[in-house]
């Protein structure tokens, strides 16, 4: 229902996912206690994880043929690499893999599963069918993307086996293909699994299986606060975008007065949790705080309290459809007032329904805008022209093709010996590396967010054009 | 406040308009039509589809209601009337497996993707003391209204209409009068999935139309038909006039998160008080 896109997982429109949701989060809480638990028997696996990955420092990259640069600031497929920190030497990584294999508790066997001399198996539920089958563009980045990285010889002499299945974006098919994944196809890590209720349905299951998830296709903080050290979010979440959203209205609109509307689910709330952390942290408050249901399609009355209260800006946290309809009914009144909006709300169907409502409103935005001149721009959209080209250029697809870059470099940094420790580590090797459209993603052993920061647009004749550069959270 | 009042109404008749297609159906077959939704939402699309060649917002408004007629009676002359003698279970599991078939269908043919939807009537927004009120609003009320009225006089003045609520008198009485139960079946769900067309048209400019967009309205159609009684035609519009002035003031004045709930629980008072709903009929259990 509504709209897919990111918002898809705010959207929650029906019965059904709002039910998941609920499920959800009961998930969450358990995940929850399963990890504080969950690390106490750690220390039985012996020793497990300097068996794992024992040798070869200086030998795999040597062994690992065409794209294998010569260890260092290694950058898959021509990017324009700005890795600013080179990737770390192989001795530190064998530590650090050490470590984290004995405090995830995999022994060899596990710490090796989906990879072979030639194969890395990774995999994720896609959607390809239901009322978000739109969101099906989301594969295509990643299989571009893999299939690009595999005629160019793979990654240090191992080709990415790509195994995606429907879910069809409903959270109570996600655990069977989650089983599938990683109990039938043994899949080395799942990367780039779409939807905050799909993912929280199986969150538990996943630690439990102490299978890496790399970069769910949600802004969710979940997949980095509280840490897990098999997960790791890479898109700017909706928490660190509401801060930052806040700051700028407050700061660079010179707004005295802030209306807050947000959409009263999780992910609403999360962004309206953003704007809370700011207004705190500036000792400020907002005039009105409207909470909207997913649901709704009426916001007369939404409209009619913002009138009231008449802030000199809204800052609002809701899904593009719902924003919409909202901007239509704000016209409708002859509300006029400037909107500050959520990176997830100005998708292609945003602009389209909203029209002219519409003109002048502002957002962040995480990744680089697809019409702009940026290289990395269009480097991604040469490969998508070049393997997917029957694709849809637009957020989804980007952020999929960030996800599946970033997942690239990472591989690439953990090198020809490759374990699942190895990738955690190496990912928490990553310091403002940037690639086509992925930009500053920074890990450490503390902090899985990933990407800190949006820049600004603003609706201008139909189209989004960037007003303000990247501007990061604490 | 008159505003919200406003405001409700127009959401309110567009709760009123498809909860009179409910019990349409209800009263004359005793079923539940669960796919009256998606009904609605495929006429639609089938209007946004003329417009889409071009053609002027009449012809695709003309086309939706010929198609939802249509829709209407092929429904009940191929799908239900064979299980006529079906326990009423059956018969509303059908109309949910047409619903969902519906569904797939629109999503096959038309996408899954939300489309813009023009309004009849565009212009600015004319203000009296206070309250804004657009000439679509305008519009809508006048369509809503006179649907309505049409109904009325239908079921009061014309043969068929008679007959019709002869059949949800009493079906066989009413054959034995020589009243054609198939033809008038027929009918009645031509009539139902036209208003439910109508409804669809109506909302489309202000939802957006998908595969999903009546979901919401059918909800509140359906409290509205309950909150009515949901046997009488002008039990339901007041209950859908209810809900809609209820939900905005609720909006207004609690808190808009609380608006659909607030109303559903009003709902469910107003049943616990008068289980016949506003202006039902006493209930009489039939022997």
């Amino acid at each position: 229902m509504q709209d897919a896109r990111h918002g898809r997982d705010g959207a929650l429109t029906g019965i059904v996912t709002r039910r998941a949701v609920l499920v959800g989060i009961g998930a969450a809480m358990t995940s929850l206690l399963a990890a504080c638990g969950g690390s106490a028997p750690a220390p039985s696996a012996p020793a497990s994880g300097s068996g794992s990955a024992p040798t070869t420092a200086p030998t795999t990259a040597a062994a690992a043929p065409p794209v294998a640069a010569p260890a260092a600031t290694t950058a898959p497929a021509g990017k324009p690499a700005s890795g600013a920190a080179a990737a770390p030497a192989a001795t530190d990584l064998d530590a650090a893999a050490a470590a984290i294999a004995k405090e995830v508790g995999w022994s060899p066997e596990d710490d090796r599963v989906g990879v072979t001399d030639t194969e890395i198996k990774i995999g994720s539920w896609q959607i390809f069918s239901g009322p978000q089958a739109a969101s099906k563009v989301q594969n295509d980045a990643y299989e571009g993307y893999f299939k690009m990285l595999n005629e160019q010889g793979g990654v240090h002499g191992r080709k990415i086996t790509w195994i995606p299945y429907d879910d069809g974006y409903d959270p109570s098919r996600t655990p069977g293909v989650a089983k599938k994944l990683i109990e039938e196809d043994k899949v080395f890590s799942l990367v780039g699994a779409p939807g905050t209720p799909n993912n929280l349905a199986v969150m538990q299951y996943v630690l439990e299986k102490k299978v890496p998830n790399f970069f769910p296709q949600t802004g969710s903080s979940r997949w980095s606060t509280p840490l897990n050290r098999t997960y790791f979010g890479l898109s700017t979440n909706y928490t660190v975008d509401g801060t930052l959203l806040a700051e700028y209205a407050i700061k660079e609109m010179s707004a005295k007065k802030i209306a807050t509307l947000y959409q009263d689910d999780a992910f609403g709330r999360e962004g309206a949790d953003g704007f809370k952390a700011t207004f705190e942290k500036l000792g400020s408050k907002p005039i009105v705080e409207i909470g909207v249901q997913p649901a709704d399609s009426d916001y007369s009355s939404a409209v009619l309290k913002l009138q009231q209260a008449d802030p000199d800006v809204v800052c609002q946290y809701i899904i593009s459809s719902s924003a919409a309809k909202l901007a239509n009914e704000c016209q409708k009144q002859g509300f006029t007032k400037p909107f500050v909006g959520s990176y997830v709300t100005p998708d292609p169907s945003f602009l389209k329904l909203s029209g002219e409502a519409a003109e002048g409103y502002v957002f962040g935005s995480v990744f680089p805008l697809a019409d702009s001149d940026d290289p990395g721009v269009k480097k991604y959209i040469e490969v998508m022209n070049k393997y997917e080209p029957q694709t849809v250029i637009g957020v989804l697809n980007q952020w999929a093709y960030a996800n599946a870059e970033t997942f690239g470099q990472v591989l690439q940094v953990a090198r020809r010996n490759l374990t699942r420790s190895r990738l955690i580590a190496a990912a928490e090797s990553l310091k403002d590396w940037s690639g086509d459209l992925a930009r500053n993603v920074s890990y450490s052993p503390t902090d899985h967010r990933g990407m800190t920061s949006i820049f600004l647009v603003q609706v201008k004749g139909g189209k989004l054009v960037q007003i303000a550069g990247y501007r990061g959270a604490a | 406040m008159p505003q919200a009042v406003v405001s409700g109404l127009e959401a309110g008749v567009l709760y009123a308009l498809p909860a009179l297609a409910f019990i349409l159906i209800y009263r004359s077959s005793d079923v539940m039509n669960f796919a009256q939704g998606e009904m609605a939402m495929f006429s639609t699309f089938v209007a946004l589809a003329i417009l889409n060649r071009g053609l002027p917002l009449p012809v695709a408004f003309l086309g939706a209601i010929v198609f939802g007629a249509l829709l209407g009676i092929v429904t009940e002359r191929f799908f239900l009337r064979p299980i006529e003698a079906a326990s009423h279970f059956s018969k509303v599991i059908l109309t949910l497996g047409i619903a969902i078939v519906l569904l797939a269908a629109a999503g096959f043919v038309f996408g899954y993707d939300t489309h813009p939807f023009p309004s009849a009537v565009r212009g600015q927004p004319i203000r009296f003391s206070g309250v804004v009120v657009t000439p679509n609003t305008l519009l809508t009320l006048g369509v809503a209204i006179t649907v309505m009225v049409a109904i009325y006089c239908f079921f009061k003045y014309t043969m068929a209409g008679i007959a019709m609520r002869a059949i949800a008198e009493n079906a066989t009485a009413a054959q034995l009068m020589g009243v054609n139960l198939g033809t008038i079946l027929s009918l009645t769900w031509a009539v139902s999935c036209v208003i439910g067309a109508v409804a669809g048209l109506l909302i489309a400019p202000k939802n957006f139309v998908n595969v999903a967009f009546m979901f919401d309205y059918l909800i509140k159609a359906f409290a509205a038909a309950v909150l009515g009684g949901f046997t009488s035609l002008p039990g339901v519009v007041v209950g859908g006039l209810l809900v809609g002035v209820l939900e905005n003031l609720v909006g207004l004045y609690i808190a808009v998160e609380w608006k659909t709930a607030f109303a559903f629980s009003l709902i469910v008072v107003v049943l616990a008080v008068r289980p016949t709903g506003l202006m039902g009929a006493p209930l009489v259990k039939k022997v």
